[in-house]
């Protein structure tokens, strides 16, 4: 005889079994649950990749699912806090230091130990330094790559400038070749600029700039910024500000407010932007030529940034090696020549697929796929650490007057994030 | 109907909003509190007693210029919404052909979701695009950068909050109005009294505890400014916007120290509790209740 009450808690029960996820479905497949970020056309390359993998695998079953970009982080951490995080996930590398300290993600090594042998020898050595946590690689390399300069082709020859490929080529191609070409395609209508010769990066896009004259604003150690005591980096950021407000080449944040002035809309000849953004120049540019060439040289180096994202497996996922067969898939041969390849989403870090000729020879734009592996070959990986998101705010708070506002000079910004950041690194972790 | 079960008949309909608020408010702001006296970063708890409210007080620059930013703003943006809502509602309450349309006009700004209109702001703010400073230019004058100078982002900010007047403030001064009797103003009109003073004797002591409710509402909701600096300028430039939630926020969900976000959320608590009753000590001098006993 079943009562009420019975019946009220048996009714409750059933609410919550419907609530939690099983995790084999009708066909008695397992489902690994993914999650990711990205544009509508990015993700249809993931879903695309997923179904593949579904092919091959055909016990396994991918849940996809999709969080909007800005607020993945609070997502992603809060899912991580209550234990409610998918199998797999993607993590970009600014906050991959800080979380994985946390004890959130699964030690690959063990898996990686199963492995035939060379499978770890076959990846780009950067690209798995990132995914390293006390020597151990706790994530797999997605979305690879470095910043490099996308180029309009058409204002250069319209202005009869040397092509800044040629002039990488060369060896030419230095930061005063850069501003050379930068002034020559800044154009003025009355008091009006009409057409600007660069884009102005964000932070740390161009690290770059003071790598290559011989400074650096942290130590080796990131326990202290260095920035004010350090000629060379001071140099840098004051190539960046006389860019902007000697030079007037790159939009101001009110110009670039606008949106009119995009490399897409044709009025910037130079973007500095990350490999990630060829599919979005692809489908959005039909009106001009355009292609990449490696960011300026200094005197001391030709270096540039370099970035990933993480593929991570939940510490606490019910299925561990299911989960790592499909975020070694993600990072295999053919997904990488997906991605890499036919979307030109990012630079492979594989090495064998870096050399495939489907990745060598492009038939659209970019067609200088050599730029992209010289971006990966001269790049550095950024200062990113568990209190990156902290000093990162107070260093982009310093420099505003100076990059933004344009009412201060590169020796008072300099100190005032010196002190300020210095003083949050001496203070204790976490409050 | 006893007493008795009356009042257990009360109890027994509030009891789902009594739940929810016991479960989804009060439980979460006591776990807050505790949480204020540790340091948490969403993975370990470690009780620290009042080090998070030391940080803040003394050695937080950050905190004193974020809630001296959000002072200001509410020190402008209070009075000035008030009585733009107050003169709003005055307007509209006139007996005038087709004034339902006008009321949905004034009031239609404030359906607009704070993150869509807080886009829409960032093109009127635009130093060379934007519809203000193409106004000001019309008149001879050459407009600041609003948003992109640490002069005047907070400025900005606060005339964008102004937006909100014909919202639901309005429509409280508006319920207020047409709670005032006529035969006031007809016995005010006998004795010679013109609109003016009409307004000034009998329209804004009536309103009174109208115009209490929302000041009190003004204050707390001012104080809690988040989107329109979280979506157009981030806090920036050089932190002349950074408002006390989003610095609370940033602490959160940025820099994974919620005992600090914790505490920050409790002393707005306590500031807000201290306002209120201090505003209802004051009370007693300027708000008046009918048929309410005078002290």
């Amino acid at each position: 005889m079943i009562t009420r009450r019975r019946l009220i808690w048996l009714s409750l029960g059933g609410l919550l079994a419907g609530c939690l996820p099983s995790s084999q479905d009708a066909k008695g497949r397992t489902t690994i649950r993914y999650m990711a970020w990205g544009n509508p056309e990015q993700l249809q390359v993931e879903r695309q990749i997923a179904d593949e993998f579904e092919k091959t695998h055909p016990k396994l079953r991918i849940h996809l699912f999709m969080v909007p970009g800005s607020s993945y982080p609070d997502k992603l951490q809060l899912m991580l806090a209550s234990r409610t995080a998918p199998d797999v996930m993607r993590v970009d590398h600014y906050l991959f230091p800080a979380l994985v300290r946390k004890d959130y993600f699964l030690d690959l090594e063990p898996l990686i130990a199963a492995e035939p042998k060379g499978f770890v020898e076959d990846f780009v050595p950067t690209a798995l330094e990132e995914c390293r946590y006390k020597g151990k690689l706790h994530a797999m390399n997605v979305l690879f790559g470095g910043v490099q300069l996308y180029y309009n082709k058409k204002l250069f020859q319209d202005a009869g400038l040397p092509d800044p490929y040629e002039l990488s080529q060369a060896k030419k191609w230095d930061w005063d070749a850069f501003l050379t070409a930068a002034n020559a395609l800044t154009k003025r209508e009355g008091d009006r600029t009409v057409q600007f010769g660069s884009t102005f990066p964000s932070f740390p896009q161009w690290a770059s700039v003071y790598w290559n004259r011989g400074g650096d604003v942290m130590n080796k150690e990131l326990t202290k910024f260095t920035l004010a005591d350090d000629p060379h980096a001071i140099e840098g950021l004051q190539d960046m500000a006389d860019l902007r407000w000697k030079h007037h080449c790159a939009p101001t944040p009110a110009d670039a407010a606008l949106s009119a002035f995009t490399f897409e809309s044709g009025k910037i000849a130079m973007h500095w932007g990350w490999a990630g953004e060829t599919p979005r120049f692809r489908k959005n540019i039909k009106k001009f030529d355009w292609d990449i060439t490696p960011v300026p040289t200094g005197p001391a180096g030709d270096a540039t940034v370099l970035k990933g994202n993480q593929l991570v497996v939940n510490q606490h996922s019910a299925h561990p090696e299911l989960a790592w067969e499909f975020v070694k898939y993600m990072t295999g041969p053919e997904a990488e020549l997906l991605l890499g390849a036919k979307f030109r989403r990012c630079v492979p870090t594989r090495l064998s697929v870096q050399q495939h000729p489907q990745y060598l020879k492009s038939d659209k734009p970019p067609f200088h796929t050599d730029v992209f592996l010289e971006t990966v070959r001269r790049g550095r990986t950024l200062p990113i650490d568990a209190r990156y998101q902290e000093w990162s705010q107070e260093f982009n708070t310093a420099t505003d007057a100076l990059f933004n506002v344009g009412s201060t000079t590169v020796a008072q910004a300099s100190q005032t994030a010196t002190q300020r950041i210095n003083k949050l690194l001496a203070g204790e972790e976490g409050f | 109907m006893s007493e008795r079960t009356s009042s257990r008949w009360g109890l027994a309909l509030i009891s789902p909003w009594l739940l929810g608020f016991l479960i989804f408010t009060a439980g979460p702001m006591l776990a807050s509190l505790y949480l204020s006296f540790c340091k948490y970063d969403l993975h370990s708890l470690q009780f620290v007693g009042t080090k998070n409210y030391e940080v803040l007080l003394t050695r937080d620059p950050l905190f004193w210029k974020s809630l001296g930013n959000t002072a200001l703003y509410v020190l402008f943006s209070v009075p000035l919404g008030l009585t733009g809502s107050l003169l709003i509602a005055v307007l509209l309450n006139q007996k005038v052909k087709g004034i339902p349309v006008f009321r949905t006009l004034f009031y239609l700004p404030s359906l607009v979701p704070a993150v869509a209109s807080a886009l829409v702001w960032q093109w009127v703010f635009h130093p060379d695009a934007g519809i203000l400073n193409f106004a000001l230019s019309k008149v001879g004058v050459h407009g600041p950068k609003w948003l992109q100078d640490p002069k005047t982002a907070l400025m900005s900010l606060i005339i964008m909050s102004l937006w909100g007047i014909g919202g639901s403030r309005m429509l409280i001064f508006l319920a207020g109005l047409q709670g005032v009797s006529d035969e006031l103003y007809e016995a005010a009109q006998l004795d010679g009294a013109d609109g003016l003073t009409c307004f000034r004797h009998i329209t804004l002591p009536m309103l009174s505890p109208t115009i209490f409710f929302n000041l009190i509402l003004g204050i707390i909701g001012s104080f809690q400014v988040f989107t329109s600096a979280y979506i157009m300028t981030g806090g920036g430039p050089d932190n002349a916007t950074l408002m006390y939630v989003l610095y609370l926020y940033n602490n959160a969900f940025r820099f994974f120290k919620l005992g600090k976000a914790s505490a920050m959320a409790w002393i707005l608590f306590i500031m807000l509790l201290g306002f209120t009753g201090i505003q209802f000590k004051n009370a007693s001098k300027w708000v008046y209740y009918e048929g309410g006993e005078k002290e």
